[in-house]
């Protein structure tokens, strides 16, 4: 399966997992190499200890402008698995680039090839509570809060809704496409749904905005009966934090 | 004090704590209404002293930012982003790895002048349980060159003294450091203006991040920024 919509399957219930906080969206790092596509949450795709055997990153090198992606899900229990890695450039694809800078702690990260060149083709960025760490470093949890929906708009706060243990239904997020799609989701307790869709060459400022988000960002925005976004919020706000 | 030397105030650890792990610098939200500027960490805000440092984009245009002290003293400050775009970008920066001072005329309170934005593994905050990346986390340092994992050297017990960050400016100027355990220090300074491709790559510091910067050490001028966000770098 190609998980372009992996979002909207989400959005169904069909793979979130409604933990012991708010909502936790299982997504173990997978790499498929003969079809041209990898992806995985960051914060479940790192190796523990001394083991590097599983890893996704990007790196940019401001010398000559490259890009340059890799992903391994090599499994210990069945001594297997699949690597990948593609490249491209600043100058030929500067969304691309844009996505691996924004790459954080709360990212789920897609990313498609051709095979036959080993040419990045896009990637997709996913910033939401619902990739956010399990763990909170021991530190106690930060305020909590809730999904706000309304008529036309959604909004709330990334770890105030991830680690608030009553509202496990939760989460919000946004992706952006190197392509130029972004979206916009947000569940809440009572399972009610609110997006809005919206494109980078249209909204410049709104793909600005959903790479931004992170595990210290309030999140809000609007839209109207098409279901095209009108505003995204965004806020940085140290208290905030797990 | 106008904290434009802070990074460097550092590097010779007037202000640097050496930890249970890596270097963790101390920050308490600090106003000065007189003085107009406003400094906090975000990754310690909460936790060192119930303080708060928040920014946000009201539209596309404008943005505010608030600063509160311990004490509930407060100062919010604008900008406008088409006006200042480097301090718009610096907004949308802000991480957990982030120290930010802001600035504003004392004389015309309210008007955002500045934004200066670290990102460094010396303003993570504190972890509480066992890390494993010890064997991985220390800073690399030779001449013209220096590189580190953030997340990895700060939690990273066996280097008490070592820090890797890099600074930007609203206006552009930037700055990158790191110091490993032995004491030795690598800095190099460049501008958004001559590099834009640099200040792309500070912004994105994270604790995801592996930094590496290379400089012509008799200048100090950076020649490269690199960032690598990897999972393989969290905790």
């Amino acid at each position: 399966m190609r998980p372009a919509k992996i979002l909207l399957i989400l959005v169904c219930g069909a793979f979130s997992a409604a933990g012991i906080a708010g909502t936790r969206q299982e997504f173990t790092l997978t790499v498929r190499p003969a079809e041209g596509w990898a992806g995985g949450a960051m914060t479940q795709a790192r190796s523990l200890g001394f083991f590097r055997g599983r890893n996704l990153g990007c790196e940019i090198s401001n010398r000559d402008g490259t890009v340059n992606c890799v992903a391994a899900d090599y499994d210990p229990a069945v001594n297997g698995g699949d690597a990948m890695q593609c490249a491209t450039s600043v100058a030929a694809f500067p969304s691309f680039a844009k996505n691996v800078r924004a790459i954080n702690n709360a990212s789920a990260v897609l990313l498609y090839f051709d095979p036959a060149t080993g040419i990045c083709t896009d990637l997709v960025l996913i910033q939401g509570s619902q990739f956010l760490s399990d763990q909170l470093h021991g530190l106690p949890a930060p305020a909590k809060s809730n999904i706000v929906i309304g008529s036309g708009y959604a909004r709330g706060f990334l770890s105030g809704v991830r680690y608030n243990d009553t509202n496990p239904n939760e989460f919000i997020s946004c992706d952006v496409h190197a392509t130029g799609l972004v979206h916009c989701v947000a569940r809440d307790n009572a399972g009610s749904v609110a997006e809005c869709f919206t494109t980078e060459s249209a909204n410049p400022s709104f793909a600005e905005a959903a790479r931004a988000i992170d595990a210290i960002s309030y999140v809000g925005f609007v839209f109207g009966s098409t279901g095209v976004c009108s505003k995204l919020f965004l806020r940085k706000d140290a208290s905030s934090l797990p | 004090m106008r904290f434009s030397k802070l990074l460097l105030t550092l590097a010779l650890a007037g202000f640097s704590v050496s930890s249970v792990a890596g270097v963790k610098q101390y920050v308490v939200t600090t106003i000065s209404w007189t003085e107009g500027w406003a400094y906090s960490a975000m990754g310690e805000a909460r936790f060192n002293d119930r303080s708060s440092l928040f920014c946000q984009f009201f539209d596309e245009v404008t943005i505010g930012c608030v600063a509160t002290s311990a004490a509930g003293y407060s100062v919010s400050c604008r900008a406008n982003a088409v006006a200042m775009p480097g301090f718009a970008r610096n907004v949308r920066a802000m991480n957990s790895a982030s120290f930010v001072a802001l600035y504003w005329d004392p004389a015309h309170q309210g008007t955002c002048t500045d934004m200066h934005l670290i990102q460094g593994s010396q303003f993570l905050p504190d972890p509480d349980f066992y890390v494993p990346y010890a064997k991985y986390g220390t800073i690399y340092i030779s001449p013209g060159v220096a590189a580190g994992v953030l997340s990895a050297v700060r939690y990273n017990n066996a280097n008490p003294n070592e820090f890797i960050s890099c600074e930007i400016q609203a206006n552009g100027y930037m700055a990158c450091m790191a110091r490993d355990n032995a004491g030795t220090v690598a800095a190099c300074h460049a501008t958004e203006a001559e590099n834009p491709s640099f200040a792309d790559a500070v912004r994105s510091i994270n604790e995801l991040s592996r930094v590496i910067f290379h400089f012509d050490p008799a200048s100090g001028v950076c020649s490269s920024i690199d960032v690598y966000q990897s999972s393989h770098h969290l905790l």
